[in-house]
């Protein structure tokens, strides 16, 4: 087993004023979105807002808080919808 | 009832309801028409050029495509179920959009106008509220700002 592991991160729209659009994280071993989310908030806190009303998502399926998070996923971070 | 009736129909692919490229209004109205329909409403959510007191130069939009697909062919599902619609269809445009320019079109297609209009909110409504998509207003002044609300 390996200590850390990397997931890969897609943010949209406001978001990617804080994260690039694109970017690989390394993380523990047992991760949940709810520690993802803590992580990404401790990177920019100034994102914190935008994370906390956003809904996370892996394999095109959005995931709560207690999902964890294996090796090699991607994550995609979707903020509140504006369009139409 | 629902008789079957043989219409020809132009050849649109319904499932993609995302496009980076114009759209074609025209085209989605010509294949919503159908020998039992009374009434057809076509939706054109349009690029207004201010916003919030501010005038604005240009839209663009952006989404989590395939999962934007998904749910806009969900909500459109559920239209044609509930309503028992001849047919609807929706479009949402991504990229960089002008003034009077269509973001999304929706047309929904009913025996009679009350039920049409209905379904079209519906979708519209839905569309605005659940689908992954985001618009980034760019003013005249040369700032822009991520739209952080559906409306």
């Amino acid at each position: 087993m390996h200590d850390f592991m990397k997931i890969e991160i897609n943010t949209f729209a406001v978001l990617k004023e804080h994260f690039p659009s694109s970017f690989e994280l390394e993380v523990n071993n047992i991760y949940t979105i709810a520690e993802l989310k803590n992580e990404l908030c401790k990177i920019s806190p100034s994102a914190s807002a935008m994370l906390n009303s956003s809904r996370f998502a892996v394999n095109e399926i959005f995931v709560n808080d207690s999902t964890i998070v294996s090796e090699h996923a991607s994550v995609f971070i979707v903020p509140p919808s504006s369009g139409g | 009832m629902r008789p079957s009736l043989s219409f020809p129909h132009p050849a649109v692919d319904d499932s993609k309801t995302i496009t980076d490229q114009p759209i074609d209004t025209v085209l989605l109205l010509q294949q919503a028409h159908h020998p039992n329909a009374g009434g057809i409403v076509l939706f054109s959510g349009e690029v207004r050029n201010h916003n919030g007191g501010k005038p604005v130069l240009y839209l663009e939009y952006e989404a989590y495509v395939p999962m934007a697909e998904k749910i806009i062919q969900e909500i459109v599902q559920a239209a044609i179920q509930k309503w028992d619609l001849y047919y609807a269809a929706a479009v949402h445009r991504i990229g960089k959009l002008e003034i009077s320019e269509s973001a999304v079109v929706v047309v929904t297609s009913h025996s009679h106008r009350k039920e049409a209009y209905e379904a079209n909110q519906y979708i519209i409504d839905g569309i605005k509220h659940e689908a992954p998509i985001w618009k980034c207003e760019h003013y005249t002044d040369g700032t822009y700002v991520w739209g952080k609300n559906c409306h």
